[in-house]
């Protein structure tokens, strides 16, 4: 099999039997890899209704037909489970080195079942795979598990969880290599709950290519086309972090908490000043030309240890920035690592904590509610205390630690006003206010309130209702499609370097696969992998009042910037994307002749 | 003539050297005119360029028409990744 391994691996922690499957033919031409295998294996596998803490949910770690093959930017891979988080479809993406590692190992996928009966990690020679005792590493952060890994298995890719997904915060990561993240959803707090603390891999076998010649040929054009691209020169020069002025120009920063758009002390957060007072190298990831990951180093004498780490990207700036209301980069960095360290995701927690620090300002808490702690914007070391506690359940860090709809309906009154999710995933740094287009993904997308659905760029965005729900299709469409190759956001984001066409030359040439030299149906098979997950949410209780936007965005106008006195419009828009889809726009459900178009009807029952 | 201050981000700053440049013009396009007269070269926009004019985002057909009044700010923004090498004519 070419492109493809032809094997993905079982495993079930419990009866810690461990087989090898074969990848079947019809899973690759329906569903192509990455968050199409996952999509497809999960809702075959999973029950509607299984607890997602509980033995019956499965993870599943994916990787791409591009994955391992020296295209460019094909260095991340996927993760999907049911998330305990919003209970609905959970899944991550993360950069690094380990998806490659697992093809060289021979696998297409792993997945994981059961759990285990004490902490335990799994390691993968090649065809040696055994599951490990983890007791002496249960309750090591990342980094510590990630170093003693290390140095037993060299040169082997590692992915682990720290104490945040063992004590199952619900949104807890899981760590790549130290930094690289599958961030959201609560992946990491399944894995907690399935005792499970790292999985190690190594591998040296190859990927076999149709056309091996050809391939290489075009992906060497790839490759220069992506080095030679001047936006793809800034990303490698400044990282994600330059997003930070445009934002601030736009009036789309989130401050604290989403109130306004616009910080008055974004100049100390300029890219100029990260880039010159903080970056001191770049990293990448698997064959990518882009290396946007940067590191960045804490000054001395600032009253924090001095780290050399890589990141935050953008969304943890925003998050222990700005939304906190804080402007210290020195700071910013530390909090963030602190997440890695913890595998925390930093969008959530830095969310969560807004969402304390503003009902503690509207008086529907007290201090003695809070622990006794002085909350107010700005304050570091406050945000700092609430981390550690949220991290190890303590407190009142036991309710942050269930995210902000459950925090708030535990807290009821008008807490509710000031939860900002949907579907129960905390919203990124997107404001449906200036974003239109960013606001209908979000209301729509599977794993809830998700900013990687759509394109970023408003000046690439209609204005009409019916235009913006026909690209937000068009748009998830193709990213479910990046997400199954598997390729880098940023070559495929707008304005593009790859596009389809791109892959329906290089997929024949390293598959052998005709059907995929079709523009038409790698686009469907987009469209098949969203319209599953749609229908996975759908089977766990989804309805039409969960495609939505908090009350904020829908009521509340900005006060500058592009979304000045501007709220979100959502209902023409959803209603032109039901009919997009082809979704009933009473109930939201995937009309039959969908299910039929998309070979889906006898798979959604 | 009204003055505007135009602000030049990542790429197109490190190329003219100037990240804020006060001028005097009656529009949008004719203050790109004067910057196209003032950097050469080096002041080459792409394709998919964002142009922010105070708060809101302007396209190249609002250019001609986009007057300018006192204390008008106009953000110039390479993208922030991928993208066209194909200049704008």
């Amino acid at each position: 099999m070419n492109g493809y391994t032809g094997k993905f691996l079982r495993v079930n922690l419990e009866t810690e039997k461990i087989t090898k499957e074969d990848t079947p033919k019809a899973l690759i031409e329906n569903f192509l890899g990455g968050d199409g295998f996952a999509i497809k294996i999960l809702y075959d596998e999973l029950k509607k209704g299984i607890d997602p803490f509980g033995l019956e949910n499965k993870i599943i770690i994916t990787t791409g037909p591009l994955t391992g093959t020296g295209w460019p930017a094909s260095g991340r891979m996927h993760m999907a489970t049911k998330s305990p988080l919003t209970g609905f479809w959970g899944e991550g993406n993360a950069g690094g080195f380990f998806g490659p590692e697992l093809k060289f190992a021979g696998y297409d996928f792993l997945l994981i079942e059961g759990k285990a009966e004490r902490p335990a990690y799994l390691s993968i020679d090649n065809d040696i795979v055994k599951i490990n005792r983890a007791d002496g590493l249960w309750g090591k952060d990342t980094r510590k598990t990630t170093l003693h890994l290390e140095k037993k298995y060299p040169q082997a890719q590692i992915l682990v969880i720290g104490q945040a997904g063992e004590n199952r915060v619900r949104y807890a990561s899981v760590i790549a290599g130290f930094h690289g993240a599958f961030g959201r959803s609560g992946l990491g707090a399944v894995w907690g709950a399935k005792n499970l603390k790292a999985i190690v891999v190594k591998g040296n076998k190859k990927i076999g290519i149709s056309q091996p010649a050809l391939f290489s040929q075009l992906a060497k054009q790839a490759e220069r086309k992506v080095l030679t691209n001047p936006q793809a020169k800034q990303l490698r020069k400044y990282g994600t972090n330059l997003l930070l002025d445009y934002k601030q120009a736009l009036g789309e920063l989130p401050t604290r908490h989403h109130t306004v758009g616009k910080f008055e002390q974004a100049d100390k957060l300029n890219i100029e000043c990260i880039s010159k007072n903080w970056t001191v190298s770049s990293r990448t990831c698997f064959a990518c030309p882009i290396a946007c990951k940067k590191i960045y180093q804490t000054k001395p004498n600032s009253g924090l240890p001095v780290i050399t780490v890589e990141g935050p990207e953008y969304h943890g700036t925003v998050f222990f920035g700005p939304n906190l209301g804080i402007a210290d980069f020195n700071f910013i960095l530390y909090a963030c690592n602190l997440c890695n360290e913890y595998g925390i995701d930093q969008v959530s927690l830095g969310s969560t904590i807004a969402f304390l620090i503003e009902c503690y300002e509207k008086g529907l808490l007290s201090k003695k509610d809070v622990d006794g702690i002085s909350l107010s914007w700005g304050n570091k070391e406050a945000v700092l205390t609430l981390v550690k506690k949220t991290v190890n359940r303590e407190g009142i860090g036991d309710l942050l630690a269930e995210g902000v709809k459950r925090a708030s309906e535990k807290l009821g009154r008008e807490s509710k006003n000031y939860a900002l999710h949907i579907k129960g995933q905390e919203i990124p740094a997107q404001d449906a206010r200036v974003n239109p287009l960013a606001g209908l993904t979000q209301a729509v997308s599977a794993r809830g309130a998700d900013h990687l659905r759509s394109s970023i760029n408003p000046s690439a965005q209609k204005t009409k209702a019916r235009d913006i729900a026909q690209q937000v299709k068009i748009d998830e469409d193709f990213y479910a499609l990046r997400d199954a190759l598997i390729v880098c956001y940023y070559t495929c984001g707008y304005p593009q370097i790859f596009t389809v066409k791109d892959f329906t030359q290089v997929l024949p040439l390293l598959t052998g696969i005709e059907i995929f030299s079709s523009e038409k149906e790698l686009m469907k098979i987009g469209e098949r992998i969203v319209n599953l997950k749609r229908a996975f949410n759908l089977r766990e209780g989804l309805t039409i009042r969960d495609d939505t936007l908090p009350k904020r965005f829908l009521r509340e106008p900005l006060f500058s910037g592009k979304g000045k006195k501007q709220i979100a419009n959502l209902k023409p828009m959803l209603k032109y994307y039901y009919e997009f889809r082809g979704w009933d726009e009473k109930t939201g459900h995937i009309k039959p002749e969908t299910l039929k178009r998309l070979d889906l009807e006898k798979i959604v029952n | 003539m009204t003055k505007l201050t135009v602000k030049m981000y990542t790429v197109l700053k490190e190329k003219t050297g100037a990240s804020t440049v006060e001028l005097e013009a009656e529009t949008v396009a004719e203050a790109l005119d004067k910057l196209k007269e003032k950097f050469g070269k080096k002041f080459i926009l792409g394709k998919s360029y964002i142009f922010l004019f105070n708060d809101e985002i302007i396209e190249k057909k609002d250019f001609k028409k986009t007057k300018i009044k006192k204390g008008d700010f106009l953000h110039i923004f390479p993208p922030i990744a991928g993208g066209s090498h194909v200049l704008d004519d």
